[in-house]
């Protein structure tokens, strides 16, 4: 009983870290139908940036937090700028491609800057872990999914309850149309791409004192970000967070107790199977699909 | 002064000219139709209007002022509005915050009491979209889509409505109850262009019209002198 659950518990952190990635889709893909395949690397940059800021620059934890986000959001800013708006025909599959050969740059600007080592820092809170039925789950962990939930429901107020957050729904299914009612498309996509890239870097943040970090963890965690987010029904905020936390889960329980080789094999199977019999996703509903012009 | 003016406006389509060297002006407070046959250009003029579709020569004047280089989503806020062919509403969002987006525009100016007060004048005239107001608009029926799509377009209070084919699909019961809502708002001073199919319905009602044909002004007139036009009752009245 005891292993089960400590391998439940490694399972929630690292699904919390999928779930948030997932959620960073979600905001692009609301607003754009973009698929931003550079996600991963917006939890990389966060994590590496904190630790420049807490270990190397010294500077105080909250401050380094603040900057890491902020900076991480410059680069959703400029990725925006120099990359997505400056392409004339804004094809789909082309805008995918864009966001591959992003995520191909930053990784390598992050090897150039930081080397090939991982990195960590302190957890935020010290103390013992906490001991559950004989299993051990960290402070850090509960950092983490405490974070998690705290992203999701802002992320569900922004999108159902303000204008703004309805208004870049509204890009994603019809720009022609927000364009007409008067919404700035434009503006909205370079919104949601810093948001996406500061909620990536809140993950990087928050999990790298337990899993380390290092320059080339990005599309692993884009790809697993993506299942997650496909398994909830692409758009769908709590789908893509309860994908999250499943993948993980069962990502912790195969490496556990089958082989810790055959872990990442999981989400990619899952999504296969999801999308040969439940393309819209397990949470997401076929008539919102169809509706969408994409 | 003349509410639009257009001058000599050209608009091509990779090579193929859907508008050529058109001259249109008519003034404020006029219910305006443009008619003519599949293709002669007639969603082209609203869609490059909108500058949703870039104009290859000519300018366009709004009250005066040259429109021709504002982007979409700032004409909105200089009076112009469009109920675009299609309807073309957010379709997985509820009837409310596809009204509420309608004033996307103005929420900052205007605050929520007024874009609410908007929505109440919208449901005044639509009643069936109060009781629908939490519904998905991709849900609702053809008819009850183009009176949101409408009233989505109200929301922004326009000096000039647009609406390109409103009839389109519709039951005649329906289409003479989306007439009749364009005939109310211009009987409060709002000024109407207005593209349809049904040639003889939008002439009866219109002050002014223009006849498109390939592209080109072809002829001119108020409803009742088109109406009785030997050639236009030939070429696109039936007779």
């Amino acid at each position: 009983m005891s292993v089960f659950l400590q391998f439940l518990f490694s399972g929630l952190t690292i699904g919390a870290v999928y779930a948030m990635v997932g959620l960073g889709f979600n905001i692009i893909y609301n607003a754009t139908s973009i698929i931003n395949l550079a996600q991963g690397e917006f939890v990389v940059i966060g994590g590496l940036l904190m630790w420049l800021f807490s270990e190397s620059m010294k500077l105080p934890f909250l401050i380094s937090a603040l900057l890491a986000i902020l900076f991480t959001g410059l680069i959703g800013l400029l990725m925006e700028r120099l990359t997505i708006r400056p392409v004339k025909k804004k094809d789909l599959l082309l805008m995918i491609m864009i966001t591959i050969a992003v995520s191909i740059v930053l990784r390598g600007l992050l090897m150039f800057k930081f080397g090939k080592d991982p990195y960590t820092y302190n957890p935020f809170t010290e103390g013992d872990p906490i001991n559950i039925y004989g299993a051990y789950i960290q402070q850090q962990t509960l950092w983490v999914i405490g974070i998690t939930s705290l992203c999701i429901i802002l992320m569900y107020l922004f999108f159902n309850k303000t204008m703004l957050g309805k208004a870049m729904k509204a890009c994603a299914v019809d720009p022609t149309a927000a364009r007409i009612t008067g919404i700035n498309v434009e503006r909205m996509v370079m919104i949601s791409f810093v948001m996406s890239a500061m909620m990536g870097a809140v993950a990087g943040i928050a999990v790298t004192p337990i899993t380390l970090m290092e320059y080339d963890r990005g599309p692993m965690l884009a790809v697993k970000g993506f299942c997650a987010a496909i398994m909830g029904g692409l758009g769908r905020g709590r789908g893509s967070v309860i994908g999250g936390f499943i993948i993980g889960i069962l990502e912790s329980l195969t490496a556990g107790y089958i082989h810790s080789g055959a872990k990442d094999a999981v989400a990619l199977i899952i999504m296969l199977i999801i999308l040969f019999f439940r393309p819209a996703g397990i949470f997401g509903s076929k008539t919102i699909i169809d509706l969408r012009r994409f | 002064m003349m509410l639009m003016e257009i001058k000599d406006l050209t608009v091509s389509y990779g090579g193929i000219k859907a508008l050529r060297s058109l001259n249109i002006a008519f003034e404020e407070k006029s219910i305006v139709s443009i008619i003519g046959a599949n293709g002669a250009g007639k969603s082209t003029l609203l869609n490059t209007i909108m500058n949703l579709v870039p104009a290859e020569s000519g300018e366009i004047f709004f009250q005066g002022k040259r429109i021709s280089d504002i982007k979409s989503h700032e004409l909105i806020k200089l009076g112009i509005s469009l109920v675009p062919e299609g309807r073309m509403l957010f379709s997985h969002l509820t009837v409310r915050d596809n009204l509420h987006l309608g004033a996307y525009a103005f929420f900052r100016t205007l605050g929520k009491k007024e874009v609410r007060k908007r929505a109440e004048r919208v449901y005044e005239l639509f009643p069936i979209l109060k009781e629908r107001r939490d519904q998905i608009a991709g849900t609702l029926s053809g008819g009850q889509q183009q009176m949101l799509a409408i009233g989505r377009a109200l929301m922004a209070d326009p000096r000039l409505l647009m609406l390109d084919e409103p009839s389109m699909g519709l039951a005649p019961m329906l289409v003479k109850d989306i007439f009749n809502v364009i005939k109310h708002l211009n009987s409060q001073s709002m000024s109407i262009l207005l593209i349809e199919q049904n040639a003889r319905a939008a002439l009866k009602m219109s002050h002014y019209a223009f006849v498109l044909e390939s592209g080109r002004l072809a002829s001119q007139g108020t409803g009742a002198s088109l109406l009785n036009d030997e050639k236009i009752k030939k070429a696109y009245l039936g007779g």
